[in-house]
């Protein structure tokens, strides 16, 4: 009762006004420090911050948002004044809200309560920022927290570049990658392997090596399952040439490079398909071209040792008999049968240089071409005198500088001459 | 004095007779045998082995057995092996040169287109120090071609 009494007094009264006042003060004061604190706070954060409290039209919809807060980040990111920005219309500030979908997520989330997440792209002058938003209801408004993600978006496009980059790389020189976890058993491949296999679009399984062995040519299969299980053994590098059925039916020839490399308790297997079927079709084109080359070479070797001892031999004869014929009878002859016989051993012997020079010219086997020094003033004067007779007959007159001396490649003395010595 | 003896193996029947009307040209003081494959002669130093001859002249395409073979023979028998043989033929490959000497031939002589340097050739052969040369065969596998 006391105190009853003692409260109704106006010093009392007083009393408790001042005490109100200085909690009052204090409340204030630790709320001023809580707000700065939480301001810090915000501004610490990594992320965009902002509350957005809804503007309605006078259907009572959502026209715009009002920006109520931005934490200092976005000055950071973006070089936009924090102070300009809140108390503004949100899609007045800047309407690429509306383009990039943020203002229906910030609508939504508002209406229906929903957390939403989204990306988001903004051009602030030459700058280009992607965002990854989430949007939260909070009491009369929503809070977007946006999330700087350029630097990894520039990365995915250079990456994304890079694959198609490959991708063409792997086109034009018609190959395809494959990497095979050999703990999973399963295959991950290139698009281009798909499309070296007859396919539009990759499988929507992950390949095994078996279901990679079902495009090999029967005759191929069990020799291809050898090598791969035997190099899986011994872990070594694959390289193999083997034929394979593709899913239209096309027959082709693949060469296949893989490399084994350990990771995490498991291994793998690294490589490339590459389609060599021009190749090996132009080789086995080459490999029948060649083998009618060698025919063709050994009928002229066959012509060659006909020509050789059956031409040769006979005149060999010719020669051997002329000789002993000249031994014997030399002397004994008239000047005129004499002159006959001379002419007979000089045809005879030209012949059988023509012969000689004939057959190394065609000789496949040794065609060394030794060029030798020849004299073209002693080739012209064996000429005329072969040709004395006719010269003298027809009266023709034959005038000659000095010729040179040279290296030649020759088939025959005095008939003709073949490519001057480089 | 004795007098030096020749064995002329050779198919054909014009050559053998150059080669021994160029031998007589060259030196009388010869006896040449003749024979006209490798088969039989084969079986003729068999039948001399106690009296072969100082020097074969062997011709390589004949019927039978051929030079090449008859050759190789010679050399694989020990009581033959130190014959002094000259190939005596009109091949001027040389592969088939190459493979006589591989197959232990002292000389090759291509058969020549006259008789002057038939007789030549033969001289030259002839007039050699064989017991000299052979020897030189053993140690510096000494071959010549003609």
């Amino acid at each position: 009762m006391a105190q009853e009494a003692q409260a109704d007094t106006p010093r009392f009264k007083f009393h408790i006004r001042c005490r109100d006042r200085i909690a009052l003060r204090n409340r204030i004061s630790e709320l001023e420090i809580s707000k700065m604190f939480s301001e810090k706070l915000l501004d610490s954060s990594n992320n965009v911050i902002a509350y957005l409290e809804p503007f309605f039209d006078d259907h009572n919809n959502i026209e715009d948002f009002i920006i109520k807060y931005v934490n200092n980040r976005i000055q950071e990111v973006a070089s936009l004044d924090t102070q300009e920005m809140i108390g503004m219309r949100w899609l007045e500030y800047d309407s690429q809200n509306i383009e990039n979908g943020a203002f229906e997520n910030a609508k939504r989330c508002f209406t229906t309560g929903e957390t939403i997440n989204y990306v988001a792209k903004y051009i602030f002058g030459e700058l280009v920022i992607w965002f990854s938003a989430r949007v939260v209801k909070l009491e009369d408004g929503v809070v977007i927290f946006l999330k700087d993600i350029s630097k990894e978006k520039q990365y995915e496009r250079q990456l994304e570049i890079q694959n198609k980059l490959l991708l063409e790389a792997e086109n034009v020189a018609s190959t395809g990658s494959f990497r095979w976890d050999l703990k999973k058993g399963t295959l991950t491949l290139s698009e281009n392997v798909y499309k070296l296999l007859g396919y539009d679009q990759p499988f929507d399984f992950e390949p095994t090596f078996e279901s990679i062995l079902s495009f090999v040519h029967d005759r191929d299969i069990e020799w291809v399952r050898k090598i791969v299980n035997d190099s899986k053994n011994k872990k070594e590098r694959i390289d193999i040439t083997f034929k394979v059925v593709t899913n239209l039916g096309e027959v082709k020839y693949v060469n296949t490079i893989g490399e084994y490399y350990p990771s995490e308790n498991n291994w793998y297997v690294v490589g490339v398909f590459k389609d060599v079927t021009k190749q090996i079709e132009q080789e086995s084109i080459l490999q029948a071209k060649n083998a009618e080359l060698q025919k063709s070479n050994s009928d002229l070797e066959a012509f060659n040792r006909i020509a050789s001892h059956d031409l040769q031999e006979p005149l060999r004869k010719i020669q051997m008999f002329i000789s002993r014929l000249n031994d014997e009878e030399k002397g004994k002859l008239g000047s005129r049968f004499q002159n006959y016989l001379d002419k007979v051993i000089s045809s005879t012997e030209r012949m059988r240089n023509l012969i000689a020079n004939l057959l190394s010219y065609s000789r496949i086997e040794d065609v060394e071409d030794k060029p030798a020094k020849i004299d073209l003033n002693e080739i012209l004067t064996d000429v005329l005198e072969d040709l004395g007779e006719r010269v003298s007959e027809t009266n023709a007159k034959i005038k000659s500088d000095k010729l040179p001396r040279n290296k030649w490649s020759s088939i025959s003395n005095g008939t003709i001459v073949l490519q001057p010595h480089r | 004095m004795t007098k030096m003896k020749i064995l002329l193996v050779d198919d054909d029947e014009d050559d053998r007779e150059f080669f021994a009307d160029a031998l007589v040209g060259v030196d009388l003081n010869t006896q040449l045998q003749q024979l006209d494959n490798g088969k039989s002669c084969l079986d003729y130093l068999l039948q001399q082995i106690e009296n072969l001859p100082n020097l074969i002249f062997l011709d390589l395409n004949m019927p039978i057995m051929n030079g090449f073979e008859c050759l190789a023979e010679i050399r694989k028998n020990p009581l033959l092996k130190e014959l002094p043989i000259a190939i005596y033929s009109t091949s001027s490959s040389d592969k088939d040169i190459e493979q006589t000497f591989l197959n232990g031939a002292n000389i090759y002589i291509k058969k020549p287109s006259s008789f002057e340097d038939l007789k030549k050739s033969l001289k030259q052969v002839i007039k050699m120090n064989w017991a000299y040369h052979m020897d030189d065969f053993k140690k510096e596998n000494f071959l010549l071609r003609i």
